[in-house]
């Protein structure tokens, strides 16, 4: 079952052993190892939150240095890749909180931020893709578990970890998203087929 | 009929982790209850076109180019400048709480003297980016300078804010 998981690993990456190597024996050679390994997941983490490439890719190093000098309080931890994440979101909401203000100044609203990193990543990747435009309809933290669970492909204990979240809320909040899509996609059905 | 399946035995069967006993029983009651037939497929239906958008962005992601693995000598540069920083900020959080138990021990004018004084080859005050070595020289002066004219317990105290 998916609570007796010690060690919730990425799926596309070989984080888990990765981290492993650096934990067990904390070295300049095994976290450069590390980084390699886990630079890609989290400056994508990044950039699917509508932070510039730049950006994306000095708040991943952000991330990984935390790692880096925190190695001896996280050796004891049961979900690593939960704590890498829940450092990563820590990280994004510092960096939009700084960006806020001058946002504000220039629009005068609130929230530009996630307008305008909608917008960036779809022209960034030259693809307009529905899934940001199915998530509008979900709070803040169904967003966020929705793209953690579907865009960074983290299995229930990594989410449960990285939002400070009992596991069952997970899953229960996960079936009140796809509930809401469904939803959603009954009305664009019946208006489609008008 | 009265539906038992909860929402997070509904995430877990459509993302096959239920246990083989749990399964069953769901498959038992999907076997009788329509409602819930529908339902799961809906479920299903938004969560393969969930898998199917995030997998396209991703490798849309992958394919533009935008993360590049940096090179070993790049995490190296990267890992040593932020620990540098790291240990810079803390060694000036720490020169703002000697400055603070200094001036409280004897004054703001003989603080800044003694400061000056332990300061003299070590360059804390007015160094950009103090490091530990050079700190660790300038605590020691600066204790001794303390014991000197406030007293042992004094000098003690400051070794022990300064670390």
């Amino acid at each position: 079952m998916e609570e007796g998981r010690s060690l919730a690993p990425l799926l596309d990456v070989r984080a888990d052993g990765a981290i492993g190597e650096f934990l067990r024996s904390p070295s300049e050679e095994t976290f450069v190892r590390a980084y390699a390994c886990l630079s890609g997941p989290l400056s994508r983490y990044f950039l699917v939150r509508g932070v510039d490439s730049f950006t994306a890719e000095e708040l991943a190093q952000d991330v990984l240095l935390t790692l880096y000098r925190r190695s001896s309080e996280v050796r004891n931890k049961l979900c690593i890749t939960g704590w890498l994440y829940r450092v990563a979101r820590n990280v994004f909401l510092q960096h939009v909180r700084k960006r806020t203000p001058s946002l504000e100044s220039l629009t005068g609203k609130n929230g530009e931020e996630r307008d305008l990193g909608v917008a960036a990543i779809e022209a960034q990747v030259q693809l307009e893709s529905e899934v940001f435009d199915w998530v509008e309809v979900l709070n803040e933290d169904e967003r966020e578990i929705c793209l953690m669970r579907y865009m960074d492909e983290l299995e229930y204990q990594s989410i449960a970890e990285a939002l400070q979240l009992p596991i069952g809320t997970v899953k229960w909040k996960l079936h009140q998203i796809k509930r809401k899509l469904a939803a959603r996609l009954r009305v664009a059905n019946r208006e489609q087929n008008r | 009929m009265r539906c038992t399946i909860s929402d997070a035995q509904w995430t877990e069967y459509v993302d096959n982790v239920l246990s083989q006993r749990e399964r069953q029983k769901v498959e038992a009651h999907l076997a009788d209850c329509a409602d819930c037939s529908l339902h799961l497929a809906e479920i299903w239906q938004v969560d393969q076109r969930l898998r199917i958008e995030c997998a396209k962005v991703v490798q849309a992601i992958q394919q533009s180019g935008m993360i590049a693995v940096p090179s070993r000598e790049r995490i190296l540069a990267a890992l040593r400048e932020g620990v540098a920083a790291v240990n810079s900020q803390e060694v000036e959080e720490r020169l703002w709480r000697v400055r603070w138990v200094l001036a409280l021990l004897c004054g703001c004018n003989t603080a800044v003297g003694m400061i000056r004084a332990a300061d003299t080859h070590a360059d804390i005050p007015g160094g950009t980016r103090p490091n530990e070595q050079k700190w660790l020289v300038f605590l020691r002066r600066l204790s001794s300078l303390t014991t000197e004219i406030c007293g042992r317990a004094a000098g003690e105290l400051i070794w022990a804010v300064g670390n």
